[in-house]
């Protein structure tokens, strides 16, 4: 580790060198994304040169990622963007000629485990981008709030009985954001409350939603609501207000992405001293959802292939590793070993690889390409079960008989 | 009206009581983002949003204006709204001018197609005039926008302007046409100074439309530098979301122009548009 | 070019130099009109007849988009769905435009204390920047801001009210901030037309004993047609295109449950994909959905339009 960091100092020391003197022939590529949280790793790599002769230029959209980079295609302009996991994201651009696999620029991907390549794969098994960044779902907690971590749903509902008597919020749920509903919340109930044999089946089409252990885990949730454990009509509250509560304190809990507890989460922001922890829910199968959230793919159109070459390359080495890890202070998706300093990271690191949901739904061909498909329907689903309009075997039924419908793997094993 | 209808006393408490009734409506989300935009964290603003600020941050602003580079963003929503506003007044009303006073004919096919144009938004083209726009090269500039964004308020403003124009008699324009006028001179002369008050009424809606148009310019332009407040307050928004006091702030902020302007210019502004906007 | 030429030719050079002039100014606002607007949205038709993520090749498809929109039971339902909640939408904000802005358009116009003042406070949200207004609303009816806090605190309620978080309220609620920013317009509209009134007719009334009401009834009223129809047309075509308050505010899923829906969501939604799912993006149905809306709304929008005119 300790050499690791001394070549890390060393390879800065020559690149600020060797940039001091080609600095002018520095190409600048554009590099799309919605993670706002890489900005300040791209300002240090940029600063210190850390790419040969390449400047990165981050263009930032949180929200429109999609249709910005779908428009600004259409001139040439990206060269580069975070593409996001599962092939049925991909296809589009593939079909569109604007992402290539990275192994036609012959980057070497050794050092990335087949989990982590498996959200840069398209349907033809080719891999679209260089993994770097891994994220979990989980509950997380406000540590100056809750001090233990209860290891039973038993305990967990004592818990939050505990809290509600204090007059804190004990758990804290966005019921209006569409991609909170089905990425975030719906999934992390399933890593947590139903079985690895349940989560495979269903991307198989062994498994259905209406059998008894997804029903289960989606009635217990509501017993939450109905015990007065969640805020108050949740579909009032967004991402920003449940962040909201959960940093001043007066919400316990909330079912997130480790994403907030990275120093760019704008929770420091409202108490730079706050603590947060995360644990699975601890149901039956207690696990957490981890995935692969981001890869970097290149447009083989762009007119700086060289540049583009030097960028995705980089991406693949033990220094931006290192970097990402300290800087971003997310979990990178490469084997290379870190050091990594920080508790946080390194117990999310352990977290996704010893302890997640062996299928991840949200990502899987099987569900999400029909027409509609999983998200919607779970998006839809899960309002509606919030707002107590419909019940959980409703849910489980409106999302079997919409997969069905629109020619899901499992329709005939789950006829209704 | 005011001198056939004389209130007594008791209808002018009436009257007063609801008119600020009214003005409660409007103000009260204003004074709640003045107060609140002015408290050291957002814990202050959940716990009491009507209380004073304690203390009072007045540094939120300086904060907000240095992190969200508003300087720039306002100068170029100036740019586009102003120059949208010379070119919709000036093509509106000579198209308008043609279609309502020299009638030809194809003059009606003109005027029905700008009628498409206004129950037609032009955002659902938005693919086809993205061609347009990137094979004339004005993709990612300013004129780029301002052109699409003018284009897209001419159907309206010459709408507004032809029925207006049904309405002003023919007789000095006919007795311009009898001395020899040219159509270049009554336009300039006669039609455009009785057009006023319509004119102020497309010219408000124009800038208002363009100042506020979010849309257009996210499509059109790429480089943050020539971004108008409009996409400058949805920046400001992904970092200061959850920070209710900043986005008070901002909010106020991207306000604060508009208002001053608006607040300099009201009685010429409501002086044009109740001259008769829509005069019998 | 007067006393040497003779009388004919005369009138024809100038009747070609009228012509000229004539084109000359018709030229630049048609020109800009057809190149940014009119021929794009000529195109549309073609584009309707595809189907097109935003990107690569685009597959025809003839009227596939249409009959989707019309008969599967997923898009039919939400198009259906978005259109009731867009009528509903617009009947609010224009009952309250015309029952709201005309009392006080009216009030506006007798001898008020500080009526002047009055004019500029209620004129003063609409120029404001329609992002600005929605973000600032928001927070003000959120469940933990302002509103609900002086509700709850002064005892009208017991705990606060999810104005945008239940999906009985959350439309209506729209509608409320539609007509909070834009009541300004419709008030000067409006009293732009009470200001045109001649007065000697109402005196004339009033001195046939007409009492005000009367008055007001019958000379008043029927002058303010052209405003309440202006304000109509530009209302009707705004609401069912333009979506930019729930865009902003709730995102192209038009939650809670769908219940902010309304034909410019479903449009963007289709378009450019929602926040649960970014994948499945149409250009060729979302042009299919505008042409259709477009369809809907043309006839009224046109009926007016030269209804307005004709009476003139």
């Amino acid at each position: 580790m300790k050499r690791l960091q001394k070549t890390l100092a060393l390879a800065t020391a020559v690149a600020t060198l060797a940039a001091s003197q080609f600095a002018l022939a520095d190409t600048t590529v554009q590099l799309y994304t919605w993670r706002e949280q890489d900005k300040a790793l791209f300002d240090y790599i940029n600063e210190r040169h850390l790419i040969p002769g390449v400047k990165v230029n981050l263009n930032v959209y949180t929200e429109d990622i999609e249709a910005k980079l779908r428009i600004d295609m259409q001139t040439n302009r990206p060269d580069l963007y975070h593409a996001k996991a599962g092939s049925a994201w991909l296809q589009p651009w593939i079909n569109a000629g604007v992402a290539a696999p990275v192994t036609d620029l012959g980057i070497d991907l050794s050092a990335f485990g087949e989990a982590a390549l498996a959200g840069a794969r398209g349907l033809d098994g080719e891999i679209y981008g260089v993994p770097f960044v891994m994220e979990m779902e989980a509950i997380l907690y406000n540590k100056a709030v809750l001090d233990h971590e209860p290891a039973t749903l038993e305990e967990l509902e004592a818990t939050f009985a505990d809290l509600k008597a204090q007059g804190i919020i004990p758990l804290h749920v966005d019921g209006r954001d569409g991609w909170y509903l089905n990425q975030v919340l719906h999934e992390t109930i399933l890593a947590g409350m139903t079985s690895d044999e349940w989560a495979i089946g269903v991307v198989e089409g062994t498994t259905c939603f209406t059998d008894d252990i997804y029903v289960e885990a989606m009635e217990r949730f509501v017993s939450w609501r109905d015990n007065g454990w969640l805020n108050p009509n949740p579909l009032a509250d967004d991402y920003g207000a449940m962040r909201t509560g959960v940093a001043l304190g007066t919400s316990a809990m909330m079912i997130d992405g480790i994403w907030s507890a990275t120093p760019a989460s704008p929770m420091y922001q409202i108490d730079p001293t706050l603590e947060l922890g995360f644990m699975p829910i601890p149901g039956n199968a207690g696990k957490v959802y981890g995935f692969t959230d981001a890869h970097l793919a290149y447009n083989p159109n762009s007119d700086k292939m060289d540049a583009v070459q030097k960028v995705l390359e980089f991406y693949t080495t033990p220094q931006f590793t290192q970097l990402f890890a300290d800087l971003v202070e997310a979990v990178p998706a490469s084997n290379h070993p870190v050091d990594v300093s920080n508790e946080r990271v390194q117990r999310a690191a352990e977290m996704i690889s010893n302890n997640s949901l062996a299928a991840q739904p949200f990502f899987e061909d099987s569900l999400i390409s029909v027409d509609p498909g999983y998200r919607p329907l779970v998006s839809e689903g899960m309002q509606q079960m919030l707002a107590g309009r419909i019940s959980p075997r409703e849910l489980a039924e409106k999302i079997q008989s919409g997969l069905n419908q629109a020619g899901y793997v499992g329709a005939s094993n789950c006829a209704l | 009206m005011d001198k056939i209808f004389k209130l007594n006393k008791r209808e002018q408490l009436l009257v007063q009581f609801i008119m600020l009734a009214w003005v409660a409506v409007v103000l009260i989300p204003f004074a709640a983002a003045v107060f609140n935009s002015l408290k050291p964290n957002v814990g202050q603003v959940l716990r009491d949003p009507f209380g004073l600020p304690d203390p009072w941050s007045w540094g939120n602003f300086a904060h907000a204006w240095v992190n969200a580079n508003f300087a720039q963003y306002f100068m170029n929503s100036a740019i586009i709204a102003v120059s949208c506003v010379v070119i919709v007044v000036f093509c509106a009303s000579t198209t308008a001018f043609v279609l309502a006073r020299m009638p030809f004919r194809g003059s009606t096919f003109i005027f029905i197609c700008f009628l498409i144009g206004v129950a037609i938004p032009i955002r659902l083209a938005l693919a086809p005039l993205f061609d347009t726009v990137r094979n004339l090269g004005l993709l990612d500039s300013l004129l780029g926008v301002i052109l699409v964004q003018s284009a897209a308020m001419m159907p309206v403003s010459v709408f507004i302007l032809v029925s207006f124009m049904r309405n002003i008699s023919k007789e000095l324009e006919e007795a311009a046409r009898m001395d020899g006028a040219l159509p270049f001179t009554i336009y300039w002369r006669i039609i455009f100074p009785l057009m006023k008050p319509a004119i102020a009424t497309i010219a408000l809606l124009t800038f208002v439309q363009a100042w506020n148009e979010y849309f257009l310019p996210l499509i059109f332009l790429q480089s943050e530098e020539l971004y108008p407040l409009t996409l400058g307050l949805q920046r400001f928004n992904q970092q200061f979301s959850i920070q209710w006091h900043m986005m008070f702030a901002g909010i106020l902020i991207m306000m604060a122009p508009t208002l001053i302007a608006f607040m300099l210019a009201s009685r010429q502004f409501i002086a044009g548009l109740t001259q008769g906007g829509v005069k019998e | 070019m007067s006393s040497t030429t003779s009388k004919p030719v005369h009138r024809i050079s100038y009747r070609a130099v009228e012509i000229i002039q004539r084109n000359l100014l018709l030229a630049p606002g048609v020109l800009l009109y057809a190149t940014f607007n009119f021929i794009p949205l000529l195109a549309l038709f073609q584009l309707s007849l595809v189907n097109w993520p935003g990107i690569g090749p685009k597959v025809y498809v003839g009227f596939d988009n249409f009959t989707k929109v019309l008969t599967h039971p997923y898009y039919r339902d939400q198009m259906l769905n978005a259109l009731i909640q867009n009528l509903v939408f617009f009947v609010v904000i224009i009952v309250c435009f015309l029952l709201i802005g005309t009392l006080l358009a009216m009030l506006l116009s007798v001898k008020t204390w500080g009526r002047k003042t009055y004019q500029v406070i209620f004129f003063l949200p609409y120029p404001m920047a329609g992002a600005a207004v929605a973000y600032l609303l928001d927070l003000f009816v959120h469940p933990r801001g302002p509103l609900n806090a002086a509700l709850v605190q002064s005892g009208l309620l017991d705990s606060p009210f999810p104005f945008l978080g239940s999906e009985d309220t959350a439309l209506i609620t729209m509608s409320m901030f539609y007509t909070w920013h834009r009541m300004g317009f419709a008030i000067m509209l409006i009293l732009s037309g009470i200001l045109a009134v001649r007065s000697d007719l109402l005196e004339a009334s009033m001195l046939d004993g007409a009492s005000r009401w009367q008055s007001i009834r019958h000379v008043v009223f029927p002058v303010l047609g052209p405003a309440f129809i202006l304000i109509t047309v530009i209302v009707m075509v705004d609401v069912f295109n333009n979506a930019d308050y729930v865009l902003l505010i709730m995102g192209p899923e038009a939650g809670p449950l769908r219940s902010t829906d309304i034909m410019g969501t479903f449009l963007f939604r289709t378009a450019f994909g929602g926040s649960a799912d970014t994948t499945d993006t149409n250009f060729g149905m979302a042009a299919a959905i505008g042409l259709l809306t477009a369809i809907m709304i043309l006839p009224a929008a046109l009926f007016l339009a030269l209804r307005n005119l004709r009476q003139q």
